[in-house]
């Protein structure tokens, strides 16, 4: 910067300076107020020295230690054969009559 | 961040530094450091005091929000992006209220709503000397000039030379490159020259 430039810079800065040194009250006081609004909305985290990436995983645990224990103790057998049949990719209209196909190898069973 | 600027890297004054100080402290140190100076930037760019006000307080509020647990080193330039962009939304939604008032033949009616009785007092705290009243003259002289600058030219200046950012810091702020806010600084610097007498050496 040049000497010249450099001296004009400076005395506007002081005059800025000046300026916001003779700031009305009024106008303090509402900057003051809108700053305590400001500083009222900073999010508290009870465990805020714990990383998101720690939640995730901690809840990621979580979902597959629930599912594992369905699979292994809750779900019902009944529960595996139906989700064998969705998954299988047969037609929806076999599923649809299961019944009637199970009624009629019962009848089929008798005679 | 924005423009592929690391500021971590940045050199920002060293008045922003606040390390000893509690989070909560730090912030609002931060805070009563640059709110005067963003209020009359605002005040500046708008031409209105209320706006300005609440421009500064939406800047606070994203800053203690969104970034308050960043280095501090990274405050400066992320509260004026913050105020900066509020800034030129505020000019958008002016134009666009503006344009609305003359397509409805409302341009003018209004405006002796806007005046503030309080604003335009007459102020009793005189200069009580020559000197001070030059120097008051000063002030208006070179806020009046300020106030004219194009928008872009007043904000580099005012980042540049009050609030001390470097030109990188600068452009994060006014979410430009380094070169135009070079550009947009030299010719606010070239202009408040031509204009303001009292100030040249």
């Amino acid at each position: 910067m040049k000497p010249d430039e450099q001296a004009f810079t400076s005395k506007a800065k002081q005059y800025l300076d000046e300026h916001i040194n003779h700031m009305d009250p009024l106008t303090a006081a509402r900057l003051q107020a809108a700053r305590k609004q400001a500083l009222e909305s900073r999010p508290r985290r009870a465990f805020g020295w714990l990383p998101v990436s720690t939640f995730a995983a901690a809840a990621a645990a979580l979902i597959a230690v629930a599912l594992w224990h369905q699979g292994n103790t809750l779900v019902s057998p009944q529960f595996n054969e139906d989700w064998e049949l969705l998954a299988s990719g047969e037609e929806l209209e076999l599923i649809e009559e299961l019944e009637f196909y199970n009624w009629l190898e019962l009848m089929h069973g008798e005679s | 961040m924005g423009n592929g600027l690391d500021y971590c890297k940045l050199g920002a004054e060293d008045h922003h530094k606040e390390r000893i100080l509690e989070p909560s402290q730090a912030v609002e140190a931060f805070l009563i450091q640059v709110e005067r100076r963003a209020f009359i930037m605002a005040e500046l760019a708008t031409g209105n005091r209320d706006d300005a006000l609440d421009l500064v307080q939406d800047a606070m509020l994203l800053l203690v929000e969104r970034y308050c647990d960043r280095d501090h080193e990274e405050w400066p330039p992320l509260f004026y992006r913050i105020l900066q962009s509020r800034i030129r939304d505020w000019y958008r939604r002016t134009r666009v209220r503006n344009r609305f008032r003359v397509w409805l033949g409302l341009s003018g009616k209004d405006q002796g709503r806007e005046r503030d009785p309080i604003q335009e007092a007459v102020d009793h705290h005189l200069p009580d000397s020559v000197d001070q009243l030059a120097s008051q003259v000063a002030m208006d002289d070179l806020l009046s000039t300020l106030r004219d600058l194009p928008l872009r030219q007043q904000q580099a200046f005012l980042l540049r030379i009050w609030e001390g950012l470097s030109v990188s810091e600068t452009a994060y702020a006014m979410g430009c490159s380094e070169g135009s806010v070079k550009t947009h600084y030299s010719r606010a610097v070239h202009r408040l020259r031509e204009r303001l007498e009292d100030f040249r050496p």
